[in-house]
């Protein structure tokens, strides 16, 4: 039961508790655990990423669409590069392109020479442009470079179907055709599609799929020691979309235009009059879209070379990627790795606790009186105070079980004085099982009938009968209650996380190649929030290298303070395959799967306490 | 004229899978060949030498103009006939490397094309290096003997007219 707050007027700045108390269904997280023991063994085969090496040759296209809702490719051009080098440029056009454009073009080409080791500009239709592409992005394995390339990809493509496997939910766009004897286009099945789903509007998963007749050089893997096909390998690509590896680095989202501003590309973007039609001026604006990103192309994996992890540029997804790598660099498994014994009874009680930080405005286009806050590094300095580094590098968690009487005692002395002393936060690391009367606590309710979606937010609780709404919360979530209401719930049960010794195989690692940090020895997120505030005093180096070591700092301690411990991995199981008898054409996929949830790192115990304590 | 230059793409994709199938370990044979479209796949041992372990001739019949052109064949070392005359063919338009019908005007075009391309490598093996050894002998003679070494010798007949 939620007792809810109404705002009445909003802009008096009035709020004031309804005295109604309503009853809502509440959710919690839960830690799944596998029926199938096989299915929780399944590890991941990361020993390919080991002798990843980036590939010397990069193919960069960026495409123009008409201006009406169909967006259907008009023209396109590309830039090949190996070694750095230039060797190839062209321009590309669509299959239905008006004769009128086309011969915009070919006039364009005659009139102009490429920027590259050879001179002659290319015109091709969009069909030996995708046979360029075939060669140079799946039989050589070269990048290929886009901003945003999902809709540069569809562009190029010929038709689409609902993506299965690991892409389900997702498109999968055919590219390939060929004319067959009536003269009817089929699909080439002997090449491979290549399937995007979205994770977010910065990034999304993208592939090859698999294909008929594999060449045996195609099921070589990346990085083979011996060189040898493996049965069933597939070659998924090396897709490098700027916009989500610019994130991943700087957690910021970027246009074409800003991230060329932001990393100094020295050709950057221009801007286009008008858009659609195809001009010479228009074309100029197209090549010079491909030149800025094949130089912010440079500057990013510059950049990201900076960082010594082992992560492919291609599957930095998020900053959360690189804070995962660093985590791997020093040399610190998973918890369950480490302990595969740990009780999961207690993964469990922490999962439920779990409540991720959201931010939802309420109140829009209204003007209301704000006090702007801003915490430097908070996750970070949270993350330090109450000391869950040592839960990172331990070689062991250990539980200490039914210390509910230690725990009331201490919220008996809480205060908000209490916590100005580092000490009362190193108490925080237990999570606490009550009966909730009053207090004031985060709760995962359908909160909004127009929503109708789950949210978290932070309410008066009650529960109606003992036990049976008995919940489980961790312990600065509470303490938070008993500042706000002034009293202590009732306390049923409650469990405290002690670690024990450190992990074999830790490392000391450099930050960006420039600060130095030995996990055994030094709170990480403590260095990583100090070294930021030294940096402001340094001379040693250029304002724009401080600049990008700030943000580097900033991702680095960031992402590796919140959210990764408790990673989700969905892995889909085949439940039951359609033998084609009463297949629905309705259907996506001709296999029924079902999504089962496995928790990689484990260390969501410590992401619940340190969700509450910031 | 305007000459066609190779496709880059072609040629970096033919690279590419070369590279692929070497071991990761092995990235040159013993007798020192590090072109890589010289070397057996998986194995840390060129083609010359393999031949040799089983006692087979290391010269191979390069087919100048192509296999399907034309049966005239020339003997060349087979590291170079993998490394440099088949990879020079791959750059050949497709249709006339192929010819599937059998057009006369394209076996033509693949004789001259394999005419030049032989010619290129002969003059690469039995001339370039000559050019190259007499480049460092005058280095070498003049950094011994001074600027005008060749004044009262023999050579001297050789020198440029005024």
């Amino acid at each position: 039961m939620v007792g809810q707050y109404t705002l009445s007027p909003i802009y008096e700045e009035c709020i004031k508790p309804m005295s109604k108390i309503t009853s809502l269904p509440l959710s919690v997280r839960v830690y799944p655990e596998s029926p199938n023991p096989a299915f929780e063994k399944t590890q991941p085969r990361e020993n390919r990423l080991k002798t990843w090496r980036q590939p010397n040759a990069m193919l960069v296209f960026d495409t123009e669409t008409r201006v009406d809702a169909t967006q259907r490719l008009t023209f396109g051009s590309y830039r090949f590069f190996t070694d750095g080098v230039c060797q190839e440029e062209g321009l590309f056009f669509g299959t239905d392109l008006p004769d009128h454009d086309r011969e915009v073009l070919e006039f364009y080409v005659a009139g102009h020479s490429a920027e590259a080791a050879s001179k002659e500009l290319k015109l091709l239709t969009l069909q030996q442009f995708l046979s360029k592409f075939y060669l140079a992005v799946y039989k050589g394995r070269c990048l290929l470079v886009g901003f945003n390339l999902p809709f540069d990809l569809s562009r190029i493509a010929r038709n689409f179907a609902a993506a299965r496997g690991r892409f389900a939910g997702g498109f999968s766009l055919g590219l390939w055709f060929y004319l067959d004897e009536s003269g009817s286009e089929c699909e080439n099945k002997y090449r491979p599609r290549i399937a995007i789903k979205h994770i977010d509007g910065k990034r999304a998963l993208k592939g090859f799929t698999a294909r008929n007749a594999c060449d045996p050089t195609d099921l070589i893997p990346d990085g083979s020691p011996d060189g040898e096909p493996e049965e069933g390998y597939k070659f998924r690509g090396h897709f490098l979309d700027l916009r989500t590896l610019a994130f991943a680095l700087t957690d910021k989202g970027y246009s074409l235009a800003s991230a060329c501003e932001a990393f100094e590309v020295e050709h950057a973007k221009q801007h286009a009059e008008h858009h659609g039609t195809i001009t010479n001026e228009y074309i100029d604006y197209n090549r010079r879209d491909v030149l800025a990103t094949s130089e912010l192309a440079r500057k990013l994996l510059a950049e990201f070379a900076r960082h010594p992890i082992n992560l492919q540029p291609t599957k930095s997804y998020s900053p959360a990627s690189i804070g995962k790598a660093y985590l791997q660099a020093m040399g610190i498994q998973p918890i369950l790795e480490r302990q595969p014994d740990f009780p999961k009874k207690y993964l469990g009680y922490a999962q439920s606790a779990f409540f991720g930080g959201r931010t939802s405005a309420h109140i829009r286009k209204i003007p209301v009186p704000v006090v702007y806050t801003d915490f430097l590094s908070m996750y970070p300095t949270v993350n330090s105070l109450i000391g869950l580094w040592q839960f990172v590098i331990a070689n062991e968690i250990k539980i200490v079980e039914h210390c509910q009487n230690e725990i009331t005692e201490f919220l008996n002395q809480v205060s908000a004085n209490y916590l100005f002393t580092q000490d009362a936060w190193k108490n925080l690391t237990a999570f606490v099982q009550i009966i909730p009367d009053g207090d004031i606590l985060p709760s995962r309710g359908k909160y909004s009938a127009v929503s109708n979606d789950w949210q978290v937010a932070v309410n008066h609780l009650y529960s109606n009968s003992e036990r049976h709404t008995a919940l489980w919360f961790s312990l600065p979530d509470i303490v938070a209650s008993v500042i706000l209401t002034g009293r202590v719930p009732k306390v049923i049960d409650a469990f405290r996380l002690k670690s024990r010794g450190k992990a074999k195989g830790l490392k000391p690692i450099s930050l960006r190649r420039a600060i130095e940090v030995d996990p055994r020895e030094k709170d990480f997120f403590k260095v990583v929030i100090e070294e930021r505030k030294r940096l402001a005093t340094r001379t040693d180096m250029p304002k724009s290298e401080k600049n990008r070591l700030d943000k580097a700092l900033k991702v680095i301690a960031n992402s590796t303070s919140y959210g990764i411990y408790a990673e989700m991995n969905r892995k889909r199981v085949v439940l039951a395959v359609c033998t084609g008898w009463m297949c629905s054409e309705m259907m996506a996929s001709c296999r029924k799967q079902r999504v089962q949830v496995g928790y990689r790192y484990g260390l969501h115990v410590g992401d619940g306490v340190l969700r509450s304590g910031g | 004229m305007k000459q066609s230059p190779p496709d880059p793409i072609r040629t970096y994709q033919r690279k590419a899978v070369a590279v692929r199938r070497r071991s990761e370990k092995n990235i040159h044979c013993a007798c020192g060949e590090t072109r890589v479209e010289a070397l057996v796949p998986r194995k840390s041992l060129c083609a010359a030498c393999k031949r040799t372990m089983k006692k087979h001739s290391t010269l191979d019949n390069h087919h100048v103009a192509g296999r399907r052109n034309s049966r005239v064949t020339v003997p060349i070392p087979v590291n170079d006939h993998r490394a440099i005359l088949s990879e020079a063919q791959y750059d050949w338009p497709k249709k006339t490397l192929d010819n599937p019908e059998g057009c006369p005007l394209l076996i033509a075009a693949a004789c001259i094309r394999g005419f030049i391309d032989t010619v290129v490598y002969l003059i690469d093996q039995l001339l370039r290096w000559i050019a190259e050894m007499l480049e460092m002998l005058s280095a070498f003679l003049t950094e011994r003997f001074g600027t005008q070494w060749w004044v009262n010798t023999p050579l001297a007949q050789f020198t440029r007219n005024a």
